[in-house]
């Protein structure tokens, strides 16, 4: 272990006596103070000059080499890469954890049966084939063979058989066995070949078995909730876990012997860093390595040379898209023309400069534009409050005296429920009043806790309209979200959305196994939503990445940055923690 | 004396009852339920799943049977289980986070006691100097100043720009390879910021309290008698005024023994050390029921114990209490 802090002394040395410099800089500013102190006492008015001076002694500037980073060198193994996440895992076991930091983690310790790849295509992972009946009802999966759990016991179809056993066991307390639950028969045909049939075709049946497989020899016939692997987990993937600190990092480290190739970067380390601020100086102090960015610390607080000399700057749209969802309860929501009348009201552009600073695009349906089951070519609101304003009296409002839309001599007058802690929904909520004032229409804001919103509104259906968020799910399965028949309590058609030909396509699109005919499906009901217009879609912002610059090997996607993190590595002469030295294994 | 603590001990009880009751009603009638708060609005989350997961923590039960339940753990000291998804006992989770709390509060408050009481002694004996006017404007900025800002210019400074100083945590990425010298100094380098930064803020308040309590003591006749005697005045300060003037420090002594093992929420989440403050607002966020419990019921304890503490030693040190 003493190699480590050799190699940091190494690379971090010249970093040392440029901080001595300052430090006597820093100690001269002190002496400086001090004698303004005694100016004071004195009650002369030297002080002012003095601390000037102590201003300008200790605002000297620092110089960083960071010239060698531009060489793209050899890829070679080792190094460690330190991530930032604002929250602490709570549980390794992926079926029992609902936050994203354990998986995150997870996702490098365990891998699924298939997974997405950069254009986000299925693959194989654990699988390296499967076949699909002829029927569409059965799939039968070929299984890797020779891949070990970490622990050295080999990985068979038996494990993918305990792992579906156990996410659907009523007694293990996961939130994710809907999609499991559909499985009618599963079968172990032998040691490396599994076979699921359904009931009746399910396109997100193949992507369901991109979940974490996890070990049968260390958990069956246990109680799953009380297991070691919660907090030290033993899986298949790139990564083996190492060491968590409570509260502080987690560390996994290379499994040299992963299936698809040994990772290039020897260690991974999570530093748990719960606030935004904090961990935005420790990145800018070269503490951590990797950081999403907000839009203003995208576009104004990381545009400089220095931070530009360390840091790539990474930008792809990210899997959401932040809409208004209105209560189609509501008499005046229910006519469509008030809701196209809302969406040329509203001016997209005017939120995605003005709030994203540009990071976003402007949203026209469920799905963003570098996924295959977008359809641009659909209906489009155009900015245009003349038009609002007729739409809106077709639909049988008429202006006042003071300007105000009333319709039976009721005002337009409705409350817009927002989230709290989340300042790009609010700051859309604000213009967006100010575009509905202008057509008459008065929006109120009500900013609540999100358990509060969720519970107290949502649930209870008593809004009349929402500014909210959903993840766009790689999987273009919509049914949740847009069937009538979800509408029960906890259920998330909550809009009370009802269209027969969308409830019709919702399902076609979710029994047909092939992608052309899917696509058929989803493209006419992204038409139909247009129409409508259930939801305003109002944008899907982009994520922003900042990672250091010695990183090299990162190939950005539709699936965003990690999808090859295996293929990342740093040469040999950038290298900054040589902690590969370290690992016993 | 041993009846009147005998008498205070009973009195805890129905006490630390009634705010064990009040503070479960309280929990429970915020909105939200444990270890189903970032599954809301989950599309693969199907309702089916919520309720099994609601029977799992028995959440299904009225509430007077939960309150039972976990008062029957309680009175055997029992924590219970977490209900973050984490599945871990109460106690351990408040264990291994107690000592950096407790360890940080302690120093923090020792640099209160240590410049805080001077100070307030030096404003009282030359009270509308320049010096006792800065010393205030500068207890009084620290103290008015919020603690999240002060802390990041501070990181900014002396991490960021002067690179003398940790911006955050407890402990370098190479700790575990130190001797021990070096671990210390590594602590303690990062201590400094928050130590210093927590004690600035309260300052305020100790000094206040020092130099009112010390001007009144002054103002005493036993003081001029004091001077009249021919006494140097370090003598009539030292001997007779302070030793008086003290006294009501001995209160804020006792009433800080629960604020020892509170830890604050912003300070610990912007210095990112993993604390007592820390764990509540999780627990909070979370909804996990058995450690907000926990968490307050030992808090509650200590308040209770830190005021008989001070009342105590309050009569101890003061006769005019004890006998009069």
């Amino acid at each position: 272990m003493q190699e480590i802090k050799k190699e940091i002394m190494r690379y971090g040395g010249e970093a040392v006596l440029r901080a001595r410099g300052r430090f006597l800089c820093f100690v001269g500013a002190y002496l400086l103070e001090l004698a303004s102190i005694v100016a004071i006492l004195r009650k002369k008015r030297l002080f002012l000059l003095l601390f000037l001076c102590c201003l300008l002694l200790v605002s000297c500037g620092r110089k960083k080499d960071a010239a060698m980073y531009d060489d793209p060198g050899r890829p070679a193994y080792g190094d460690m890469i330190i991530t930032g996440s604002i929250g602490e895992p709570s549980n390794l076991i992926p079926i029992l954890a609902s936050d994203s930091s354990s998986h995150d983690i997870a996702g490098y310790v365990y891998n699924g049966l298939v997974k997405y790849d950069r254009n986000l295509n299925i693959v194989g992972s654990l699988a390296e084939a499967w076949v699909i009946s002829s029927d569409n009802l059965s799939i039968t999966f070929k299984l890797r063979k020779g891949v070990k759990w970490h622990d050295g016991q080999p990985f068979t179809a038996r494990d993918v058989m305990f792992t579906y056993r156990v996410t659907i066991d009523p007694k293990t307390p996961t939130p994710y066995s809907g999609d499991f639950k559909l499985v009618k028969k599963a079968e172990v045909l032998d040691d490396h070949t599994f076979r699921v049939t359904y009931d009746k075709p399910f396109a997100p049946a193949l992507i369901s078995w991109s979940a974490a497989i996890l070990p049968r020899h260390l958990l069956e016939g246990k109680d799953i909730t009380t297991s070691p692997l919660k907090r030290k987990p033993v899986g298949t993937g790139p990564y083996i876990f190492t060491e968590w600190v409570p509260g502080d990092r987690v560390i996994l480290t290379a499994n040299p012997d992963y299936f698809e190739g040994r990772p290039h970067i020897g260690r991974y380390m999570m530093k748990i860093i719960p606030d935004t601020a904090t961990m935005f100086l420790e990145l800018k102090n070269n503490s951590i390595d990797m950081m999403g960015l907000t839009p203003l610390q995208y576009v104004k607080q990381t545009d400089y040379p220095a931070f530009k000399r360390e840091f790539n700057r990474y930008k792809y749209l990210a899997f959401a898209y932040t809409y208004i969802g209105y209560n189609l309860k509501h008499k005046f929501f229910q006519d469509r023309r008030v809701r196209q009348a809302f969406a040329c009201a509203i001016n997209k552009k005017e939120i995605i400069d003005g709030i994203l600073l540009g990071q976003g695009i402007e949203a026209t349906g469920p799905f963003k534009p570098d996924m295959w089951a977008y359809n641009g070519n659909v209906r489009k609101f155009e900015y245009d409050p003349e038009k609002a304003i007729a739409l809106l009296k077709e639909a049988g409002f008429e202006r006042g005296p003071d300007g105000r839309m009333r319709k039976n001599g009721v005002p337009f007058e409705f409350t817009v429920l927002v989230n709290q802690g989340n300042t790009v929904r609010i700051q859309s909520a604000e213009l967006i009043q100010r575009r509905f004032s202008a057509i008459g229409v008065t929006m109120k804001i009500r900013v609540l806790e999100w358990a509060t919103l969720v519970n107290d509104f949502i649930d209870k259906r008593s809004f009349d309209a929402v500014l909210l968020g959903w993840t766009i799910p790689n999987d273009p399965d919509l049914f949740d979200i847009w069937h009538s028949s979800k509408q029960g309590p906890k259920e998330l058609n909550f809009t009370s959305y009802e269209n027969k030909e969308i409830d019709e396509l919702l399902v076609k699109a979710r029994h047909t196994m092939d992608r052309a005919g899917r696509k058929k499906y989803i493209d006419r009901m992204q038409e139909v939503l247009a129409e409508d217009q259930p939801y305003t879609f109002l944008f899907v912002p982009y994520a922003t990445v900042a990672l250091h610059r010695r990183f090299k090997g990162v190939d950005p996607g539709p699936a965003g940055i990690m999808h090859n993190f295996i293929d990342w590595y740093v040469p040999e002469n950038q290298m900054r923690y040589k902690i590969n030295a370290a690992v016993s294994r | 004396m041993l009846q009147y603590l005998a008498k205070r001990l009973v009195f805890m009880v129905p006490m630390i009852f009634g705010i064990t009751l009040v503070s479960f009603a309280v929990i429970h009638l915020v909105p939200g339920e444990p270890g189903m708060l970032e599954a809301e609005m989950n599309p693969k989350v199907t309702r089916e799943a919520r309720e099994r997961i609601r029977a799992f923590y028995g959440l299904d039960k009225p509430l007077y049977v939960q309150y039972w339940t976990w008062l029957k753990r309680i009175v055997r000291l029992d924590f219970g289980t977490s209900f973050a998804t984490d599945r871990r006992p109460v106690i351990d989770k408040i264990k291994e986070r107690l000592p950096i709390t407790m360890l940080i509060n302690l120093l923090s408050m020792g640099l209160i006691f240590i410049f805080g009481i001077p100070i307030g002694v030096y404003c009282a004996r030359y009270k509308d100097s320049i010096m006792d006017k800065s010393l205030t404007s500068f207890v009084f900025a620290g103290y008015a100043a919020p603690t999240f800002w002060v802390a990041l210019l501070a990181m900014i400074f002396f991490g960021v720009y002067l690179e003398m100083l940790p911006v955050s945590g407890i402990k370098s990425y190479d700790f575990s390879d130190m001797n021990i010298f070096e671990k210390v100094g590594d602590v303690s380098k990062h201590l400094v910021l928050p130590v210093a930064i927590s004690a600035v803020g309260s300052l305020a308040g100790i000094s206040r309290y020092m130099k009112s309590s010390l001007l009144e003591v002054l103002r005493q006749e036993y003081i001029t008698t004091a001077y009249a005697k021919g006494l140097p005045e370090k003598m009539v300060i030292r001997r007779h005024a302070l030793r008086n003037a003290l006294l009501p420090v001995i209160t804020i002594l006792g009433l800080s023994v629960p604020g020892l093992i509170g830890g604050s929420v912003i300070f610990e989440s912007i210095f990112s050390i993993p604390g007592m403050g820390q764990l509540f607002y999780f627990s909070v966020m979370a909804r996990d029921y058995p450690t907000i419990m926990g968490i307050l019921v030992i808090g509650a304890f200590l308040t209770l114990i830190g005021n008989l503490i001070a009342d105590v030693s309050y009569a101890v040190a003061d006769p005019r209490i004890r006998i009069g």
